[in-house]
């Protein structure tokens, strides 16, 4: 029953978030509080329950790194991923920096998705579930 | 199309193979795999969620 009223609450939201638009203090207010939310439920989530201590993570990675021969394959993906960011950024950057017609920024490629109703509750509810699973997901089982 | 246009395309078209290809190559380091790298430290989850806002704000806050 709980899962049910969570789910039409969740889709009345994404409904009702299609229909604000950038200036107004609805749009505002209802970011902000997703922000909020998300930012407090990582916190909760997350007590004790984190995978590995911050220096363990950045140690872990470095070794992995500095032994790339032991797995040449899944580092070489890796650098492509990172190249394909650096790519998207760069670009971005670029056409934010030129500010000319025919080269258009990352956001306002999605702005004319986001200007339709449809598309604002689309990539608003992708959003949310990316929020979602930074807050958590890969957490270590509760004790 | 205009010539940004078709350069974004390309990019899209380039994450787009590469996706494919690493889901299909359990020895090869997936989006997945990256996201749950970032998601095994606090660091990591926050940079995670600071880049997540940010996007969030300006996406639905800002003038496209």
């Amino acid at each position: 029953m709980l899962g049910i009223t969570a789910a039409c609450g969740a889709g009345a939201l994404v409904w009702w978030e299609g229909d604000q638009r950038y200036p107004t203090t609805g749009a505002h207010a209802s970011i902000a509080a997703v922000i909020v939310v998300t930012a407090i439920a990582m916190v909760a989530l997350g007590r004790a329950r984190q995978k590995e201590r911050t220096s363990t993570w950045i140690g872990c990675s470095v070794q992995t790194l500095l032994r790339w021969r032991e797995r040449p394959a899944a580092i070489a993906a890796a650098a492509v991923w990172a190249v394909l960011f650096a790519a998207v950024v760069g670009w971005d950057l670029n056409s934010f920096v030129h500010q000319a017609h025919d080269l258009p920024t990352l956001s306002r490629i999605i702005g004319a998705v986001t200007h339709a109703s449809w598309g604002r509750s689309l990539v608003f509810a992708l959003w949310c579930a990316l929020g979602g699973t930074i807050a958590g997901a890969n957490r270590r089982p509760a004790r | 199309m205009t010539i940004g246009g078709v350069v974004w395309m390309v990019i899209a078209t380039a994450v787009a193979i590469w996706t494919a290809i690493t889901f299909a190559s359990p020895r090869l380091t997936s989006i997945v795999d990256v996201l749950a790298w970032f998601l095994r430290s606090w660091l990591g989850r926050t940079l995670l969620l600071c880049g997540w806002l940010a996007a969030g704000w300006h996406l639905f806050c800002q003038r496209p």
